[in-house]
C-alpha cells in the first residue's frame, strides 16, 4: 500500500478488515496540503515508493489516495499502469475500488461525504460521472483548522452521513483513507437502507477480490460481506 | 481512534514481509503500528546484498525519518539490527539526535531496545543466536560486548535463503542450541527472521528471558510512547513484573 505520509487511518483500518493469511505493507508519499497541486506532485513518485513494496515480493500494490487517484478521471488506471511497468507487480489504486465497489452494488446515483475542499470535491464528482455514476449530493466537512482529518471521530461522520439522507440515493460514500468511518458502516446502512461504502474498506474488498481471496467478511458493510 | 493510546512509527526495510504482521500482533489495545520502508539497494533478503542495503538506508535514514514524522508518531523506531551494528554506537546515537532535533520525535533503534530490554532484566551474560553469516554474527557479538555484555555462546543458522521465510522450527531450534546454562538470556538477532511466534515457548522451556529483535523494540517503544509494555504470551520481558 503506498499511502499519504500523514496517513494514520489506513494502516489500522486495514489490519482489523484483512482476513486470516492476507498482510498488509505501507510505504508513504509526501503529501502536506490536499489541493489539486500537491495531489498531483504526489502521484509522481509512485514507481520509487512501489519499487520499495515490490521488493518484499507483494502479490499486489495499491496507490492508495481517494483525492490523488481520482484528480483525473484515469489519473488512478495511469498511475496503476506506472507502477506495474516499474515493478511487474500487478497495481491498483483506490479509484478503481471505488468504481468497482460502486458497480458491483449497482449504484448509479450516490451520496458523497468528504474531509476535503470543494475543489477536491468537484474533482471527485467529475470523476465519477466519467465512469458513469452521478453524485446526487456531495458535501465536505472539513475539521477544525489545524486539525487533520483523523480527528473526527466515527460518531461525527455517522452523523453528518445520516443528515445527508437523500432519496432515490442506490449507496453512499464517504471519502477519504484518512478518515476514521469503517467502523460506522455497518450501522449506517442499516439506518439509510442502502450500501455504504468508504475508501479504506472498499480498497480492501478490491485488493482481496483481485487476489481471487473471496472471505465474506462480516462487520464492515454489505459490500464485503455479500460481493 | 487506533492509536489513542499511542502511536508508533517503524522505519523497515523495503523487503522485509515480517514487521508489520508482528507488529501488528503485538500491539496492545489503543496503539497503533505505521510504517515507512527505508530507501535501499541491494537484493533483499539475502546475505549478499546486505552490505549494500545498510550504506543506502543509512544514507537515506533522515529523509526516511522525516517522511514517517509526518503522521506525528510518539516515537519511531529503526527496525533493522544490523544496520544498528555498522552504525555503532556513537554515530547511531548522534544520528538519532539529529533525527530527534529534525522531526522533535524520539527516535530509537531495535538493537538498542534490545539493550535496554537485557538492562531491564539484568543481564550480563547472554547467549547470541542470529540468521547471518559468520561476519555479521561477529559484528554482533562485538556490539554487545561494546555495551557491556558477555557472549557466552554464539551461533548462527545455516543456509539461510531468505530469513524472512526461517520455520518457527528453525528459530526455535536455534534459540535451544545456542543456550548455555551459564547464559542469563538468549538474544535472536534480526528483525527481518520472524521470531514472535516461539518467544514463549521458547523463554519457558529454557527456563530463561528470550529477547529477539523484535520483540524488545515493540517492548521499547512502547516503554518510550509512555505506554506500560505488558503484552501476554510473549516471554517474561513482557510481562507484568
Amino acid at each position: 500500500m503506498v499511502l499519504a505520509s500523514k496517513n494514520t487511518v489506513a494502516e489500522p483500518d486495514a489490519n482489523a478488515m484483512l482476513p486470516e493469511g492476507v498482510t498488509m505493507h505501507t510505504t508513504r508519499l509526501r503529501l502536506v496540503d490536499t489541493d489539486p497541486v500537491a495531489l498531483r506532485q504526489m502521484t509522481e513518485d509512485a514507481e520509487a515508493a512501489a519499487a520499495l513494496l515490490a521488493s518484499a515480493e507483494v502479490g499486489l500494490i495499491v496507490f492508495h489516495c481517494t483525492a490523488a487517484s481520482t484528480i483525473d478521471a484515469d489519473m488512478g488506471r495511469k498511475v496503476a499502469e506506472r507502477i506495474e511497468r516499474a515493478t511487474g507487480v500487478p497495481a491498483t489504486a483506490t479509484s478503481e475500488a471505488l468504481v468497482a465497489a460502486l458497480r458491483a452494488l449497482e449504484a448509479r446515483k450516490i451520496v458523497m461525504l468528504s474531509p476535503y475542499p470543494q475543489a477536491v470535491n468537484d474533482a471527485e464528482v467529475v470523476f465519477f460521472s466519467h465512469h458513469g455514476i452521478e453524485v446526487i449530493k456531495e458535501a465536505g466537512y472539513l475539521p477544525s483548522k489545524g486539525m487533520g482529518s483523523p480527528s473526527a471521530a466515527p460518531q461525527e461522520w455517522y452523523r453528518r452521513a445520516l443528515s445527508l439522507r437523500t432519496p432515490g440515493a442506490d449507496a453512499y460514500f464517504l471519502s477519504c483513507t484518512n478518515i476514521r468511518a469503517v467502523s460506522v458502516i455497518d450501522v449506517l446502512e442499516k439506518e439509510l437502507e442502502a450500501p455504504v461504502i468508504s475508501s479504506n474498506q472498499a480498497m480492501i474488498w478490491h485488493c482481496l477480490r483481485k487476489g481471487g481471496i473471496t472471505d465474506a467478511i462480516p462487520g464492515y458493510g454489505r459490500l464485503l460481506l455479500a460481493h | 481512534m487506533a492509536g489513542w493510546r499511542a502511536k508508533l512509527g517503524f522505519l523497515v526495510p523495503a523487503g522485509t514481509p515480517t514487521v508489520e504482521p508482528e507488529m501488528f500482533q503485538l500491539a496492545p489495545r489503543g496503539v497503533s503500528v505505521h510504517f515507512q520502508r527505508m530507501v535501499a539497494r541491494g537484493a533483499d533478503g539475502t546475505l549478499a546484498g546486505v552490505e549494500e542495503r545498510i550504506t543506502t538506508q543509512i544514507a537515506h535514514m533522515e529523509e526516511s525519518a522525516e517522511l514517517l514524522s509526518m503522521m506525528r508518531p510518539d516515537v519511531m523506531v529503526l527496525a533493522h539490527t544490523a544496520t544498528s551494528y555498522r552504525l555503532g554506537r556513537k554515530d547511531e546515537e548522534a544520528l538519532a539526535g539529529r533525527i530527534r532535533a529534525r522531526t522533535g520525535i524520539p527516535f530509537i533503534s531495535a538493537f538498542g531496545s534490545v539493550i535496554a530490554a537485557l538492562e531491564h532484566l539484568g543481564v550480563k551474560r547472554v547467549a547470541l543466536g542470529t540468521p547471518y553469516d559468520e561476519k555479521l554474527t561477529l559484528q554482533a557479538k562485538e556490539n554487545l560486548e561494546s555495551r557491556g555484555r558477555e557472549v557466552v555462546s554464539f551461533d548462527w543458522l545455516r543456509n539461510v535463503r531468505s530469513i524472512f521465510e526461517e520455520p518457527p522450527t528453525r528459530v526455535y531450534g536455534l534459540g535451544r542450541k545456542v543456550d548455555r546454562p551459564e547464559a542469563q538470556a538468549v538474544f535472536l538477532s534480526g528483525v527481518g527472521m520472524p521470531t514472535i511466534e516461539v518467544l514463549d515457548a521458547l523463554d519457558r522451556d529454557l527456563g530463561k528471558p528470550v529477547i529477539s529483535s523484535s520483540g524488545a523494540m515493540m517492548w521499547n517503544a512502547l516503554r518510550v510512547a509512555g505506554v506500560a509494555p505488558v503484552i501476554p504470551g510473549y516471554g517474561r520481558l513482557f510481562s507484568k513484573d
